[in-house]
C-alpha cells in the first residue's frame, strides 16, 4: 500500500516541481544577497553576506514563507485529491482497510515534507558556500562559531524546522479528509498559518501567542546564540504534539465513518 | 491489514458455500441533508443471475450499490455479500469487482500503470492478476501506455471494466456500465456481461434503460425513490401483456367507450394515443369494442408488466 502511494508521487511532475522550487528559492535568495548590496535588515538577515553559512541561515529563516505552502499543498491534497479524481472509491474497493490507506497517505506526506525541508536546507548551505565561501559563522552576539560546528547546528535545526510543520500538516491533513476539493483543504491549512502569524505579531495577544502553531518556528535560531539556548526549541517541539494528536485523531475518526460518494 | 472479523452474523447465509452473493435486508439510507435516498430495500440476488437494478436517474441505484460495497454506511438495514455483513473494507471485497458510477483513474498515469497500481493497492502481486484478459477487455492497444487523460469516455469506461475483470470476480457490480458508449461498445459490454455470467459469475448492474435490462438481465428489480416497485425474473415479468398502447382517430370518444368496459382498470392519455391498463381483458376485445362504436383504430401495442411498472414511474416523475 505504502509503496503504491509512493509510486504515485514519484511518477508525478508536481513532486519534482516542489523539490526543484526549494532549490530555486535558496539559489535565488543567495543570488540577491550576492548581487545586491546587503545592507539593513535585523538580526541574522543583516549578517547574510558574512559567510556561506550565514547566508544559509538567512535562507532557513525565510522557510516560514515557503515551507507552509508546500505542507498545505501536500497534506491538503492527500485524501481530497483521490476523492476529487473519483479514485478514492476504487481504492476502497480493494481489500484495504481505511486505516492502512490513511496511514500510507500520511507517511507519504510526511516523507515529502521532510524531503522538501532537507533539500531546502542542503541547497541553502551549498548556495551559500558557493556564493560567500566556507568561513566561520558570525552570530548576532558578535561571537563566531567554527564552520564545522555551525554546519552541525544547521543539521540540528533542519529536523526542528520540519517538525515545526507537524501541527499545520495535521490540521490540513484532517481538512483533506473532510473535503473533496484539495483547494479547500489547502486554503484552510495555509489560511491557518497566515492568521497564526498575524496574531503572533501582536504583542497585545500576550501569552495566547505561545500556543499558536507558528510561534516557535524560528526557535532554532537559539542554536546560534551564545550561550546556546534550547528553551524555545523544547517548547516548540512540545507545542506541536497536541495539534498532531488531536487533528490526526480527528482525521481518522472522520475517515472511518465517511460516506464515499464520489 | 485485515481487521474486520469475518464472523457470519447475517442469518441469511445457508452455509459458507451457497450463501447468496447479494442479500439486502431493509436497507435504508438517509443522508445528513435529510434526503431519503434508499428506503427499506430488500432483495436477494442468487448465484449466476444477471440482476438488473432498473430505475430513473436519482432513484437510489448508485447509493444502493455503494452501500453494497461498504463505501456508504446504511442508516438502517444491512447488505450481505456472500452471507457476510458488509462493512467498510470488508475482506469479502476480494471476491467482488465493481464499477461505481463513473470510471476514475489517477490522471498523470497511463492506463497500464493505473491497472497495476489499482491491483497492487490491494496488497496483491501482479502475477495473481488476470492481466491478459483485462487488457483484452480494455481493447486499447498501444493507447494503454498513454496517459488516461487522453482517453475518450468510451476508452475510460472500457479501462474501468478491465479493472473489474482484473480479479476475475465472483460478483460483478456495474453501475450504468454502458452509459456514454457508442452502440458497438455497448454491445461489446453486454457480451462481456453474458460471458461472465456464462462462467458462473453473478452480475448486478444498474440501468435507467429498460431495453438494456430486458436484453442482458435474467432478473430485475425496479426501484423508484429508493423503494422497490417490482421484482422478479425478466422472463416472468415480460410474459403477459398487462396493458396496451392504442392510437385512435377520436381520443375523447374512445376514452369514454373504454372506461365503460369491464376489465379495463385505467385509461390514460399518452399523446398521441391512449394507455389502457387491463385486468383479464384481451386486447382484441378492446379493438372490437372500439370498432363497433365506429372509432378508427391505428397502432395497438401490448405492454408487459415490467414496461408498465417502469412507465408508471416515469409518468409520476413528470
Amino acid at each position: 500500500m505504502i509503496r503504491v502511494e509512493f509510486e504515485k508521487q514519484v511518477s508525478r511532475l508536481r513532486t519534482y516541481v516542489i523539490l526543484g522550487s526549494m532549490v530555486a528559492v535558496a539559489a535565488l535568495m543567495t543570488l540577491v544577497f550576492r548581487v545586491g548590496s546587503p545592507s539593513g535588515g535585523e538580526g541574522l538577515v543583516a549578517l547574510g553576506a558574512h559567510s556561506g553559512l550565514n547566508m544559509a541561515l538567512v535562507v532557513l529563516a525565510h522557510t516560514v514563507l515557503i515551507l507552509p505552502v508546500v505542507v498545505a499543498l501536500l497534506a491538503g491534497s492527500a485524501i481530497s485529491e483521490e476523492a476529487g479524481w473519483g479514485t478514492l472509491s476504487y481504492l476502497l474497493l480493494r481489500p484495504v482497510s481505511r486505516r492502512s490507506l490513511l496511514a500510507s497517505k500520511l507517511a507519504v506526506v510526511v516523507t515529502l515534507v521532510l524531503a522538501a525541508t532537507l533539500v531546502l536546507s542542503l541547497a541553502a548551505v551549498v548556495a551559500g558556500i558557493v556564493a560567500f565561501g566556507w568561513h566561520p559563522l558570525d552570530t548576532t552576539d558578535g561571537t563566531t562559531i567554527s564552520a564545522g560546528a555551525a554546519l552541525g547546528r544547521i543539521a540540528l535545526a533542519t529536523p526542528y524546522i520540519a517538525w515545526g510543520m507537524a501541527g499545520i500538516m495535521s490540521v490540513t491533513f484532517f481538512l483533506s479528509v473532510v473535503t473533496d476539493a484539495p483547494l479547500n483543504a489547502f486554503a484552510g491549512g495555509f489560511g491557518l498559518v497566515v492568521v497564526s502569524q498575524i496574531l503572533d505579531s501582536f504583542s497585545a495577544m500576550g501569552a495566547v501567542r505561545n500556543v499558536l502553531p507558528t510561534h516557535y518556528w524560528r526557535a532554532w535560531e537559539g542554536l546560534f546564540a551564545s550561550p546556546v539556548s534550547m528553551d524555545g526549541m523544547v517548547r516548540g517541539f512540545a507545542l506541536q504534539l497536541p495539534y498532531v494528536i488531536v487533528f490526526l485523531a480527528l482525521a481518522w475518526w472522520c475517515f472511518r465513518r465517511k460516506d464515499i460518494l464520489t | 491489514m485485515i481487521e474486520v472479523p469475518s464472523i457470519d452474523r447475517s442469518g441469511l447465509s445457508r452455509g459458507l458455500g451457497n450463501a447468496s452473493p447479494v442479500a439486502l435486508s431493509g436497507l435504508t439510507k438517509r443522508f445528513k441533508s435529510g434526503f431519503l435516498a434508499v428506503n427499506d430495500l430488500s432483495l436477494t440476488v442468487e448465484r449466476g443471475q444477471v440482476f438488473g437494478l432498473l430505475g430513473p436517474n436519482g432513484s437510489g441505484k448508485t447509493t444502493t450499490l455503494r452501500m453494497m460495497v461498504g463505501l456508504i454506511r446504511p442508516s438502517s438495514g444491512s447488505a450481505y455479500l456472500f452471507g457476510e455483513e458488509m462493512a467498510p473494507s470488508h475482506p469479502v471485497l476480494r471476491r467482488v469487482g465493481a464499477l461505481v458510477e463513473k470510471p476514475a483513474f489517477v490522471p498523470h498515469l497511463s492506463g497500464r500503470r493505473n491497472l497495476e497500481l489499482f491491483w497492487r493497492a490491494g496488497g496483491q502481486d501482479m502475477k495473481e492478476a488476470n492481466l491478459k484478459e483485462a487488457l483484452a477487455v480494455a481493447g486499447l492497444g498501444d493507447a494503454i501506455e498513454r496517459k488516461v487523460t487522453t482517453y475518450s469516455k468510451g476508452m475510460q469506461q472500457r479501462l474501468a471494466l478491465a479493472q473489474v475483470v482484473l480479479k476475475a470476480p465472483e460478483l460483478m457490480i456495474l453501475d450504468e456500465p454502458t452509459v456514454g458508449l457508442d452502440p458497438q461498445e455497448m454491445s461489446e459490454i453486454r457480451q462481456l456481461i453474458r460471458e461472465a455470467a456464462g462462467r458462473g459469475s453473478t452480475v448486478i448492474l444498474s440501468s435507467h434503460i429498460l431495453a438494456e435490462v430486458e436484453q442482458v438481465c435474467s432478473h430485475v428489480a425496479v426501484v423508484d425513490h429508493g423503494r422497490l416497485i417490482a421484482s422478479g425474473a425478466v422472463a416472468e415479468l415480460t410474459k403477459s401483456g398487462s396493458s396496451v398502447y392504442i392510437e385512435v382517430d377520436d381520443v375523447e370518444r374512445a376514452t369514454a367507450v373504454l372506461e365503460c368496459l369491464d376489465g379495463v382498470v385505467e385509461v390514460s392519455r399518452e399523446a398521441p394515443g391512449l394507455g389502457v391498463r387491463l385486468d383479464g381483458l384481451e386486447r382484441e376485445a378492446i379493438v372490437s369494442a372500439l370498432v363497433k362504436e365506429g372509432i378508427g383504430v391505428g397502432t395497438v401495442t401490448s405492454r408487459h408488466r415490467l414496461e408498465d411498472a417502469f412507465l408508471q414511474i416515469l409518468k409520476e416523475e413528470q
